[in-house]
């Protein structure tokens, strides 16, 4: 049984119902929706910044080895990454699946319901789609899912927090960051005294 | 085909005054913006996400549901998002009367007519329009923005139209689900 171990980053915001279970570190400004599960059963998962994680997304590491998570990755309602590595700005639709030990470049869509082959490695920009999965390499420059990208998360950064229990990086977080805020209070408290 | 009556217990289920019938195991997000017409029945696992809610001050209904509805185990209903004139939002979504949404379905319509079904695992992208009296058969992926008319039926992944359904559809839809919601019954004992 490994440890449990969360580490948020700041500002991030993980929704209270979320099941999160062995030693798992979520970068930076990531949003975890309500109802998500990280399993990190043998190894651990690292989560880059700016991912959107929604609700019924299971994230699972039956390996050994970290999983790794980049940048600014979308992960849709009801889908299942198991994987080695997955690199940055990939949208992985609803009900999509990533199998065994497969590992994942940059600007990759897996589409809807499609999975992909157990234990492959999928190059940069490849859209897998339809009902045989058929693949096919992407050509156009994603600068504007980029910035729905960001506009996203600043929206669920404002209203998550109004809605559902959530804990923020940085601020009140698990026992490991608070530990680690609590030696900033010192100093700024030095530092209303110094003044 | 006659469905069975399905049976509950007491505790499983909380019946609202216009007999709603909600399970305590779904997970039901900004319930203040959520609108349920009556006699719609939310069973256990589904999702709504009515904290999705349009940015911009006042009261918004982000999901409205009408009546004699069901969604079925493990269904997710979000409301569609996009990007208008450079402001990112969410938008609402509103479902008709007689709607019956299968087990494990993701919907992220605009619109769902009325005396629609849709299947089990399916998928409904981002503003689709699926008017009235439609079929969308089980693990269908309806693509973001698809206009579904009506009584059409549609099938595959991306989803096409495959076949068309009888005018009588309409009563059909309407018998089937207030014969589901007579036989939702709680359990006697």
């Amino acid at each position: 049984m490994p440890k449990e171990q969360f580490a948020i980053g700041k500002r991030a915001v993980v929704c209270q119902d979320t099941e999160m279970k062995g030693e798992i570190d979520i970068g930076s400004g990531t949003v975890l929706h309500p109802q998500c599960k990280i399993l990190a059963e043998s190894g651990p998962i690292i989560i880059g910044s700016n991912n959107i994680i929604e609700e019924n997304v299971t994230i699972i590491n039956k390996q050994p080895t970290p999983l790794i998570i980049g940048d600014e990755n979308v992960f849709e309602v009801g889908c299942y990454v198991e994987g080695s590595k997955i690199g940055n700005k990939n949208v992985i639709e609803a009900k999509a699946r990533i199998l065994g030990n497969t590992s994942l470049g940059d600007n990759c869509v897996i589409g809807a319901v499609c999975s992909t082959k157990r234990d492959e490695v999928i190059p940069n920009n490849t859209v897998i789609y339809g009902d045989h999965h058929n693949r096919r390499t992407q050509t156009t420059c994603a600068s504007q899912q980029s910035s729905l990208h960001a506009r996203h998360l600043d929206y669920l950064r404002e209203v998550l927090p109004k809605f559902n229990h959530v804990r923020i990086g940085g601020a009140n977080t698990a026992t490991e960051s608070a530990a680690s805020n609590h030696p900033r209070k010192v100093k700024e408290k030095e530092k209303d005294s110094s003044h | 085909m006659e469905p069975s009556t399905v049976s509950y217990y007491k505790t499983e289920y909380i019946e609202t005054d216009t007999g709603n019938k909600v399970s305590r195991k779904s997970v039901i997000c900004g319930s203040q913006n959520i609108i349920l017409g009556g006699k719609t029945i939310i069973q256990t696992d589904c999702v709504i996400r009515g904290d999705l809610r349009r940015t911009g001050g006042g009261h918004a209904v982000v999901v409205a549901i009408g009546r004699y509805c069901l969604l079925s185990r493990g269904s997710i209903i979000r409301p569609p998002y996009k990007t208008y004139k450079g402001a990112f939002s969410y938008y609402s979504m509103k479902i008709g009367d007689h709607v019956t949404i299968g087990e494990g379905s993701i919907v992220e319509a605009a619109t769902i007519g009325s005396f629609v079904h849709i299947g089990k695992n399916c998928v409904i992208g981002r503003f689709a329009i699926i008017k009235d009296c439609c079929r969308i058969e089980d693990n269908t992926v309806i693509p973001p923005n698809t206009v579904v008319p009506s009584f059409s039926i549609y099938e595959g992944s991306p989803g096409v139209f495959v076949d068309e359904l009888p005018e009588c559809v309409q009563d059909l839809y309407e018998a089937k689900t207030k014969d589901y919601y007579a036989k939702f019954q709680l359990r006697g004992d």
